[in-house]
């Protein structure tokens, strides 16, 4: 290379240093890399995903179940360990509340209903009434009123007369409709049927966090909290006592230190492989402090770049984004390494920059945050990795090792072999295709901690069998009644929703309208009582209220009105049952057993796992969309380079080598995965890399150049220990990228036997 | 009072002290041996059922609620209280009580009795299985004995969250004759068992299905 060239690459390479170096050390390091994975989802999102996502990362995510086992059964000690718990947790900066989980933790809800039955359930009660009414014949049945206090009080009768009758304590709670024990029976029901009975000896607990449960810190903080905790209850009651805990806190705890001793285990297996291979190759490792720095330069042009346009970077853009580091070693071995004969190194390195770096830079126009991070990230990256290659100087070496690998007629002919056998097995492959993405398999956390958890979560509201819908609403009377709607017509006892307590939109309507004299209604309903022998005293102050009812407007803004409060009344597991969020109002169902099989559109799985799958399938399919994109430009790019004849060839290795890799993929791995997916593109940006200066090499009828050998070596060494991984996706990575660079080599071995001479 | 006449009161009280202890050991003791007897009888038995009759009384009620019903007895296992066309109490020894409603389809629905409701259904449990000695600590035990049945009534000693006010048992040495349960503000229920039924063959598959908790559930 030109002196001055040099010269003038190594003023630029500083340059772009010291500004990104500036630049990033006035931003805070904690900030700048980004964990929580709903801030990835998409801006235009549906009102659904943005309930979701608010439930996620706001509520539910934000949880931990506490369960405190092994209690002494004397009472006293029980009260005792509880008040110290509480005291403990609530004096610290990260809890913003813990409840008590119990019956009491709806006492707030239904003291509420109560208060307000003629407004919350009675237009619900008159609704079916009136459906019972209109269904007699018309011939010489009472007027509705009275029919409607008579059935009322055979109603009370029945109650009465049923098991739970003797058993209610508080004679209180009765009124003449049964509006309360309805109400009683159905918060009743989500209590009982839903969290499984807590033994004696334990209490549960429910924390809801103020911070994000994916921030190291609050994780650590919490971690402590509950350490001293159990400290100072093992004083209260002995050390048998034992606090467990769980939710994404607890289980994004554990991902971060399994993934830590991932990255240490497989970083130092990586250095090792790469160590070894070029001093098997050179037998001078030392070289690689000449060509490790262009890692760090591309990372801190990645960094630089992602931060000043999105603010951070995301956690998963960094995974995909080692793309970069794969490319960017690569460029400082064919810089390092160049062939005596070649003059033409640079500007190969130019255009497999210029064409992966435009290829990059189609993500920018996708709507999904994470693809335009990952375009950003890389194609930043790759220049700045570009940048530094300039500066490197070519390393004297030895040369006649790549020729003597890349030239034995042996070894050829077996390429061949290879290359049409793996076709052949990779189009099987091929007709076993099939893509899911479950976020699951990025969980790190140990698959006992996943169990423990689960058992934890069937303590509380959570199990398997139990599938949670979303249904949204203009209004807290419309999701109501879209809640019932939909409870109707599934016709499923084991289903709990708000709606089957709360009145309905159409039932406020019907009764706001109503043709019926209310207060003829509520004086034939005294006087059915009264007949019937029942001391009506006891209903005192339930006509007190009813006299009140009747005298103001009833329209249905009253009732909309007295909804809205219910969010405030609903803690721990129940918080976020029903809510609003600027204009958009959810309440959710909980079906057990899950019969139904279809559902309108305003009403949507709420499963946090299933959610962030959706959005990993979204982001799979994008990310195909612009990698094609990205190829295109590519390929563009490398015909217009190098002629169509020439440019043809060129494209068509990494082409065919990543289809023969994801065939083999599909036969490994049960379902291929968007990982899978990234690990394609970045084999195919390696292959293209290797295709150019091979191809390059054989118009000049040189076998392989050394430069690609030691490239696909380190490339492979260091994909392959991406194997050892305990994450799934990341095994996926290592399985695609370092197969792909084998596939590679076969296909370039196989195909140089026509352009070079081959040695006897 | 002059010394003689005290000494004389003071002796007098402390015979009618004894007499009186001795008659309260004595209805104790005989209600007991009742009690015995009846568990001596039923020792073998692992289900029985019995038919009974159930008077409700509310206090903003004129009338009395009349009911009937059955109960079954699974030794070790639950009591099943079934009222006809109302719904079934099962009183589990193992795991939660239960209200279950059986539909005009024949589907069942069950509900767990909540937790502030176990007191009631711990001393329904202890009544049903003639077990004082859990009672012990709750409740002051009152004998007595009217036309030929020995009688124990038992008082809360303080309030209790089950709302109880009294509980009273009367027996025979063949039978339990009525179990009354008050509530106070004349609120009670009034029990009498008709008649008993020793099934040495066990409940049929539809009675277990329908009156107990099957290990499906």
């Amino acid at each position: 290379m030109n002196p001055r060239w040099r010269t003038v690459s190594i003023v630029a390479t500083l340059i772009t240093l010291i500004a990104s170096l500036a630049f990033l050390s006035q931003k805070e390091w904690t900030q700048i890399i980004e964990t929580d994975v709903s801030t990835l989802l998409p801006n235009n999102e549906s009102t659904a995903s943005k309930i979701t996502r608010t439930l996620v990362s706001e509520k539910q995510g934000r949880g931990i179940y506490i369960i405190i086992e092994n209690l002494p059964e004397h009472e006293e000690t029980q009260a005792r360990v509880n008040e110290s718990f509480l005291a403990t947790l609530r004096q610290s900066p990260r809890v913003d509340s813990i409840d008590l989980v119990d019956q009491s933790l709806l006492n707030d809800l239904f003291r509420y209903v109560a208060q307000n039955k003629l407004h919350l359930t009675f237009p619900k009660w008159f609704s079916i009434k009136n459906n019972h009414y209109n269904q007699l014949p018309s011939d010489g049945r009472p007027t509705f009123e009275e029919w409607a206090a008579a059935s009322a009080v055979e109603d009370f009768d029945n109650f009465l007369e049923s098991p739970e009758a003797m058993q209610l304590g508080e004679e209180g709670l009765l009124d003449p409709l049964l509006l309360n024990i309805t109400a009683l029976k159905n918060f009743s029901a989500t209590q009982s049927s839903h969290p499984k009975d807590t033994e004696a000896t334990a209490i549960k607990y429910w924390l809801t966090l103020n911070t994000s449960p994916l921030s190291v810190s609050t994780q650590d903080d919490i971690e402590l909290l509950f350490n001293q905790a159990q400290s100072s209850l093992q004083e209260i009651a002995g050390s048998d006592i034992k606090i467990r805990y769980g939710g994404l806190l607890r289980l994004a705890a554990a991902s971060r230190t399994r993934i830590q001793n991932d990255v240490v285990k497989i970083n130092l297996l990586s250095l090792i492989g790469v160590i070894s291979i070029v001093s098997i190759f050179i037998r001078k490792p030392w070289i690689l402090l000449k060509a490790l720095p262009i890692i760090v330069f591309a990372l801190i042009g990645s960094f630089t770049s992602c931060v000043a346009l999105f603010g951070s970077v995301h956690v998963i853009v960094m995974v995909i984004g080692s793309i970069i580091i794969g490319i960017s070693i690569d460029y400082a071995f064919h810089a390092i390494f160049e062939s005596k004969d070649s003059n033409s190194t640079r500007k190969l390195l130019f255009f497999a920059a210029l064409s992966t770096i435009a290829g990059s830079l189609t993500f920018l126009s996708s709507d999904l945050p994470l693809i335009r991070q990952i375009g950003a990230f890389t194609a930043t990256g790759l220049f700045f990795a570009f940048l530094y290659s300039l500066t490197l100087k070519r390393h004297d070496w030895e040369q006649s090792k790549g020729k003597e690998i890349s030239s034995s007629p042996q070894l050829l002919t077996t390429a061949r072999v290879l290359i049409i056998a793996a076709i052949i097995t990779s189009i099987y492959g091929f007709t076993q295709i099939s893509w899911s993405d479950d976020i699951r398999n990025m969980e790190a956390a140990a698959p006992e901690l996943l169990k423990e958890d689960l058992a934890l979560r069937e303590q509380f509201a959570s199990t398997e069998d139990t599938e949670t819908l979303l249904v949204t609403g203009n209004s807290y009377l419309e999701v109501l009644q879209h809640a019932d709607d939909f409870t109707q017509s599934i016709n499923n006892p084991n289903t709990f929703s708000l709606s089957t307590t709360l009145s309905t939109q159409s039932e406020v309507q019907a009764l706001t309208e109503t043709p019926y004299n209310l207060t003829h209604f509520f004086d034939s309903l005294n006087q059915a009582f009264e007949n019937a022998g029942y001391d009506t005293t006891l209903f005192d102050s339930f006509f007190n209220d009813v006299t009140s009812f009747v005298q103001s407007p009833i329209i249905p803004q009253t009732f909309e009105d007295k909804v809205a409060t219910l969010p405030f009344l609903l803690n721990g597991p129940f918080a976020g049952l029903i809510d609003s969020d600027e204009s958009l109002y959810w309440t959710i169902l909980r079906i057990e057993n899950r019969e139904f099989t279809e559902r309108p559109s305003h009403i949507v799985k709420l499963s946090s796992l299933e959610f962030i799958n959706e959005s990993l399938n979204g982001y799979r399919s994008s990310l195909f969309t612009f990698g094609i994109s990205a190829i295109s430009v590519v390929c563009i790019l490398i015909l217009s380079f190098f002629g169509f004849k020439k440019g043809i060839r060129i494209v068509l290795v990494p082409g065919i080598s990543v289809l023969i890799t994801l065939g083999f993929a599909a036969i490994v791995f049960d379902d291929l995965n968007i990982f899978h997916l990234a690990g394609c593109f970045l084999a195919m940006a390696l292959s293209l890399d290797y295709a150019l200066f091979s191809f390059d090499a054989f118009n000049r009828k040189r076998p392989i150049p050394f430069s690609v050998w030691l490239s696909a070596a380190t490339t492979g060494a260091s994909f392959l220990a991406l194997n050892i991984s305990a994450i799934s996706v990341v095994r996926s990575l290592g399985f695609v990228v370092c197969l792909n660079t084998v596939i590679t080599l076969i296909l370039l071995l196989a195909l140089s036997s026509r352009y070079i001479r081959l040695s006897k | 009072m002059s010394r003689p006449l005290a000494t004389l009161a003071l002796l007098l009280s402390t015979i009618a002290l004894f007499s009186g202890h001795g008659m309260a050991n004595d209805l104790e003791q005989r209600f007991l041996e009742n009690v015995e007897n009846i568990k001596t009888q039923s020792e073998d038995e692992t289900y029985q059922t019995l038919e009974f009759n159930e008077e409700r009384h509310f206090p903003f009620k004129k009338k009395p609620v009349l009911l009937n019903g059955t109960i079954r007895i699974w030794k070790d296992h639950a009591s099943s209280i079934h009222y006809p066309e109302k719904g079934i109490v099962i009183i589990s020894t193992q795991e939660s009580s239960i209200y279950r409603k059986i539909n005009s389809n024949g589907k069942s629905t069950d509900r767990n009795i909540p937790s502030s409701r176990s007191d009631f259904n711990d001393i329904l449990r202890a009544l049903f299985a003639l077990d004082f000695e859990a009672l012990k600590e709750s409740f002051n035990f009152k004998y007595s004995e009217s036309e030929g049945q020995t009688c124990l009534t038992l008082i809360p000693i303080q309030e209790n969250e089950s709302k109880i006010q009294h509980l009273a048992l009367a027996l025979t040495s063949e039978a339990i004759t009525q179990i009354e349960i008050g509530f106070g503000k004349g609120k009670k229920t009034v029990i009498s068992p008709l008649s008993k039924a020793v099934l040495p063959e066990g409940f049929t598959n539809d009675e277990i299905e329908n009156y107990f908790i099957t290990s499906e559930e």
